[in-house]
């Protein structure tokens, strides 16, 4: 669309690095480019300019490179069981492997592997996809993704239109992925208190330009920075700094998880008792 | 949208842009029945003057008119070498082994492209200066006689504007599938044309399921907001002819007259 009059640029002077084997989070707005960058990392969108390097491929206008990294990225895109279209789950989540030209014998193995990662039973396998709950449906599509055997995996707002209890159980599956198969993740969210759980690093992303980056902890100290982009301070961090109004000397803000403060209100109970 | 097509609208404030949408769906219809009473270079010439300042004053850009144009421009050409090739009338104009190019042959070749031409820049022009909306407004205003003949006018014109929303909604979903297919490995571009009819599978089948969707949830949505049909249901919009449209019969009489001296 360049000289058009419909011309815009998604994503302008961008430059990050995301470690292979580390699970980070892009935040941001409607609008500020997170899904860009990540079909640009996928190689299904081309870059007019720039490069983007996943491992040994670069990618660049004109490149070659887009399929090859394709087959070493794994992307879930948001609402992905809209693209459920075989009659049996086992045959849909075949789809990735087959098209990668593996035997058949491959293909049932990683079937059998990718139900379990998602944590169905494989009773499911000759079901209809389009029988199953809402929830059931994002799994099998999560499932048809991780068949492929991605070294990396991109999520676009995995959760959105879980219930609370779906959401966990799908976040902590990612994360197990993560850790056990040393899958590389990049989440996209606007959730802070999903990135604050899990990611080890972030990105705030506005207008097509990464403002802020981090660790969680570095990230959320800078409340008005984050304020003045829109976005929120996950719920456990603001808990805590209306307890540090009360308390002193104040918790540390690194604290993203109940468990986490539990555990750290326990002990600082105790040394006080001790006394 | 990756182009500008046929149907697009383009948003804009021209005096062609402020007629009233009735105005311009009957005057566009009666001008290609005009066309077709042309019959003399003079008289082609007369209504493709008129269809250039037509074209000025939408404001317009000849660029987009051109693109419009070139879908047909395989249909305007295969028609030319048919006309060229086997009408036959008139003097000989060259003689070749096999076929013989006539004088009549030759202005028809010449008169059914511009009868095309026109046809087609009429047509744009009164796409892109109207609105969907505008349009569909327009058809149900116009056909309403027809409701006591028992013509469903309200449920057409409700079915045209739906199907006229969801156009760009289902391209985004279209693509959007395509990616998620592609991230799996699903190649579109390779293999003979039934190979690639087929890779078109895992992309047509949850478009149509969302469409289904869709449509579902919006029979819903207009059912919790009471909609029972067109029966004595105000519009939001209404249409006001203005003494724009005035003029507009005024220059059809016009070229009425025109068509009719040049004709003889």
């Amino acid at each position: 669309m360049a000289g058009t009059p419909f011309e815009r640029h998604a994503i302008k002077e961008l430059d990050l690095e995301i470690p292979s084997g580390s699970f980070v989070s892009i935040l941001g707005q409607t609008g500020s480019g997170k899904s860009t960058l990540i079909q640009l990392i996928a190689g299904l969108l081309e870059p007019t300019s720039g490069t983007i390097q996943v491992g040994p491929y670069t990618l660049k206008q004109g490149g070659k490179q887009s399929a090859d990294v394709r087959k070493h990225v794994g992307i879930v895109f948001q609402y992905p069981e809209h693209q459920l279209f075989e009659e049996t789950v086992a045959k849909d989540i075949a789809f990735g492997p087959r098209n990668q030209g593996l035997t058949e014998k491959e293909i049932k193995k990683r079937v059998e592997m990718a139900l379990e990662w998602v944590g169905l039973p494989s009773s499911f396998a000759d079901r209809s996809p389009f029988q199953l709950s809402g929830g059931q449906m994002r799994r099998v599509a999560l499932a048809g993704v991780l068949a492929l055997a991605p070294d990396i995996l991109i999520l676009d707002e995995p959760t959105a239109g879980l219930d609370p209890q779906g959401k966990m159980d799908l976040l902590t599956l990612i994360h197990r992925l993560h850790r056990d198969q040393n899958m590389t993740v990049i989440l996209v969210t606007h959730d802070m208190n999903e990135a604050a759980k899990y990611a080890d690093y972030l990105f705030v992303l506005a207008d097509g330009t990464c403002r802020l980056h981090g660790s969680p902890s570095e990230v959320f100290q800078k409340q008005k920075q984050l304020t003045a982009l829109a976005l929120d301070l996950p719920e456990i961090t603001r808990l805590i700094h209306q307890l540090n109004q009360k308390v002193h000397p104040p918790i540390p803000t690194d604290l993203f998880t109940i468990d986490q403060l539990e555990s750290y209100l326990l002990e600082r109970l105790r040394k006080v008792e001790n006394v | 949208m990756s182009q500008i097509a046929i149907g697009q609208y383009i948003p804009g404030q021209s005096l062609i842009h402020r007629l009233d949408p009735r105005a311009k769906l009957l005057f566009v219809f009666a001008y290609m029945i005009l066309v077709f009473f042309s019959n003399h270079l003079y008289s082609y010439t007369f209504l493709l003057a008129f269809t250039f300042v037509a074209m000025f004053l939408s404001r317009i850009s000849l660029r987009i008119f051109l693109l419009a144009l070139k879908p047909i421009l395989f249909l305007i050409g295969f028609t030319m070498i048919f006309h060229l090739f086997l009408t036959k009338g008139g003097a000989v104009l060259i003689q070749l082994p096999i076929m013989t190019v006539y004088e009549e042959g030759l202005k028809q070749t010449v008169f059914i492209s511009i009868r095309f031409i026109l046809l087609v820049i009429m047509a744009s022009l009164l796409t892109f200066t109207t609105s969907p909306m505008d349009l569909t407004d327009a058809f149900e205003s116009l056909l309403k006689p027809f409701t006591r003949l028992g013509l469903p006018v309200h449920e057409f014109a409700l079915m045209m504007s739906i199907a006229l929303r969801f156009i760009p909604t289902l391209w985004d979903e279209t693509e959007k599938i395509k990616k998620a297919q592609m991230a799996r490995g699903a190649d579109f571009e390779s293999g003979n044309i039934l190979r690639r009819a087929k890779s078109y599978i895992p992309v047509l089948i949850p478009l149509f399921i969302s469409a289904f969707r869709r449509a579902e949830e919006l029979a819903l949505a207009m059912e919790a907001r009471g909609y029972k049909g067109g029966e004595g249901r105000t519009k939001l919009r209404e249409l006001h002819y203005t003494h724009y449209d005035v003029w507009l019969v005024i220059v059809f009489i016009g070229l009425c007259i025109g068509l009719w001296l040049l004709r003889r």
